[in-house]
Formats: C-alpha cells, structure tokens, sequence
C-alpha cells in the first residue's frame, strides 16, 4: 500500500523549492552589487536538474525513507549581458525579472505544498470528521 | 470463550519485528499496520527535531523543508493514532458479538 | 527566518547605497565651496564598493560542519552582500574660473571651484537610487517568500 505520507510529488516539490530558494540567493546577491566594479553575476544552470527532482522519486528508484542525492546544479556566470566598464555584468533590469519570477514560482511552489498536504490532512482526518 | 483465538494477540509495541521468512507473507494484519505507523512516527519525528533544531542554530535546513517535516510528522502520528483507534474499535465490536 | 540570510545580503546593499548617497548628497552641497576648513576648495569624495562574503550561508555552515571532504569555492558561496571600503578623494584638478574680484581668487586672479560636475553627481544619484529600490524590492520578495514557506502548514 503506498504510503499517503511520502507522495513523490511532495519530495519533488520541496527540492524544487530548495533550489528556487538557492537561485533567490543569488539573485539577491547579483542585486546587491549592481555597482561592484567588476562583480560577475551569477545564476544557477538548472537545466535539467528540475526534472530530474521529479523524476528519480516517480520511478520509485528509491526505499521510502532513501534520501536521495540532491540533483546536480551548479551556480554559473550569468551572460546575459554584456560588462560594463568596470567589468561589472549586473543588468539590473534583468536581475530584477529574473527575481520576480523566481519568487513567484517559489510561492506557487509553496502553495501547491501546502494544498498537498492539506489533502493528506484531510485523508487522515476524514473518517472521524 | 476465549476471545484471543479469534483475535491474533497485538504484539507488545516495545518488541522489534522478527524478521519476516518472506515478504509475501507479510499480511496487512492489524499488529504489522500499527507497527508500521509507530516506525514511522519515530522516524518522521526524528526528522522533524532535526530540522527544527537545524533552523534554530542557523544550520543548512530550509525552511520550507522543516515545516514540511514537522507536518509530515504530525500528520503521520494522527495517522497512528486512527490506525490505533480502528483496532480498538474493532476488538470491542467483537467483544460486542453475542455467541 | 528570512531565507537562508537573504535579509541580511540586501541590507548590505541598502546601507552601502546610503552611503553612497551620502557622499553624493555632500557632493552636491559643496559643489560651489571654494574655501573649506582644510584650505583650498572642497575635494569631490567617492565611494568604493567591495563584494563581501555573507558567514551565514549554506557554504560556510558546511565547512563548520567539516562532514564534507571538499569545501565549496569562494565563488560559489551564495551569499555575497557588498560593502563600502573606503570613501576616497578624487584627485582630479579643480575648476579654475576667471574671478578677480572675487575673496578666494588667487594672485592670478582665479578661482578654484571643486571639481565637483552636478551632472555627473545627479546620474550617480539615479544610479544609487534606482540599485536602493531594487535592494527594498529583494527585500519584499524575501519576505514574501518567507511567510509563504510557514504557510505550508496551514
């Protein structure tokens, strides 16, 4: 029987959310040396690394209580634009996008958590009430 | 009568399982659930302590993934406990039965 | 509880973008001082930015963990908040305007006006600005981000 509390969509989700959280990091950190001569930004190489958090945990490759290895991202330079002439490569526009729509995929992603789990609550709770 | 020859006995919860001679044979009973669901509760309060503890000390837990942890580790002991309640009940509607 | 130390990277940012507010702002009111207590006319002062490595990140809590055979790099430490180094005089030459009359001018009869250009001051201004603003935005966003994740439970 499987067991309602170790949902492969919940682990994917709160690796999805870790690395989210890692990308916030760096965006936060590209922003906060917009004007550092020579500062190189920064992003992660997700890639694939987003599927695979979902897919190693449906193929049920794991025990249910295996903790598997985080998926490989790697923080790069962001090469998005061009440097300036102090070799600094922050775009704050750029920047500013990429933050926002990191930080809105985090509270999807947070929400859709917290649903899950709520439909978890409610499968144990829904006998007595 | 005596009711423990058509109930199998709860095993004492401090026993550790006998190794099973074959996975197949391992029926869904009662004891096997319960004992599962307590595995479990410990397993997932473990957890749940060391993710707090990590969050509190500035430790590398996220925070997402410890309140995910204190959930599951909640929701895994209500689990528990209405595994626990179902046998109860069960064993008194069977002293219920009239023979 | 902000994400991981993100509150405290934008809160470098803000400060040193104070600071350099500051000094433009110093700039900007002095732009036509031709006599300061130190002689001659007032020195336009620049701000220096450095990135600074923030200690509580997931690199260095691994490193104190000491479980992990390899460290990760400086460069791929995730937090890196920026800090002001220094606060230098810029050594470029004053203005010299042609002022005979005038109480500072010297025994040519110039004077010398700081080597200040109110243009260049109010680009920086925007400049400064603009980075402050999205610094209070990665703020915002932290936050948000924050309370989503303890709204997991419900």
């Amino acid at each position: 029987m499987p067991n309602i509390l170790f949902d492969p969509t919940l682990r994917g989700l709160a690796e999805t959310l870790t690395l989210t959280q890692r990308r916030h990091e760096l965006l936060t950190s590209n922003l906060a040396n917009v004007e550092t001569p020579g500062f190189r930004a920064r992003d992660l190489d997700f890639g694939s690394a987003l599927r695979e958090a979902f897919a190693v945990h449906r193929q049920g490759e794991l025990g249910e209580l295996d903790t598997p290895d985080e998926p490989h991202v790697s923080v790069v330079e962001d090469r998005s634009a061009p440097a300036r002439a102090d070799g600094n490569t922050v775009d704050l526009d750029l920047q500013m996008a990429k933050l926002t729509a990191n930080g809105t995929r985090y509270l999807a992603l947070a929400r859709l958590l917290g649903m899950r789990i709520g439909l978890v609550r409610q499968a144990i709770d829904g006998g007595t009430r | 009568m005596n009711v423990t020859r058509i109930v199998p006995p709860i095993a004492p919860l401090t026993e550790t399982p006998a190794p099973a001679a074959a996975p197949a044979t391992r029926g869904a009973s009662f004891a096997n659930v319960l004992q599962d669901s307590l595995k479990q509760v410990n397993t997932l309060q473990g957890e749940a302590d060391r993710a707090i503890e990590s969050l509190a000390t500035g430790g590398p837990a996220t925070l997402h993934d410890t309140m995910l942890a204190v959930e599951k580790a909640e929701l895994s002991f209500k689990l528990m406990m209405q595994v626990r309640n179902k046998i109860v009940e069960a064993y008194q509607e069977i002293l219920r039965m009239q023979v | 509880m902000d994400l991981n130390g993100t509150l405290g990277v934008s809160a470098t940012a803000l400060r040193a973008e104070r600071l350099r507010l500051d000094v433009i702002a110093s700039n900007l009111a002095n732009a036509n001082t031709t006599r300061t207590v130190e002689g001659g006319p007032y020195r336009r002062r620049n701000v220096v930015f450095a990135t600074q490595a923030l200690e509580n990140d997931f690199a260095s809590t691994l490193e104190a963990a000491s479980d992990f055979a390899s460290a990760p790099l400086a460069e791929e430490r995730t937090q890196q908040g920026v800090a002001v180094t220094d606060v230098i005089d810029d050594t470029s030459p004053p203005r010299m305007v042609f002022d005979p009359g005038h109480p500072d001018a010297n025994k040519e009869g110039y004077v010398a006006y700081p080597n200040v250009n109110p243009v260049a001051e109010m680009v920086d201004l925007m400049a400064a600005t603009r980075a402050y603003e999205a610094n209070v935005q990665a703020v915002n966003a932290s936050r948000r981000m924050a309370e989503a994740a303890l709204a997991i439970g419900g």
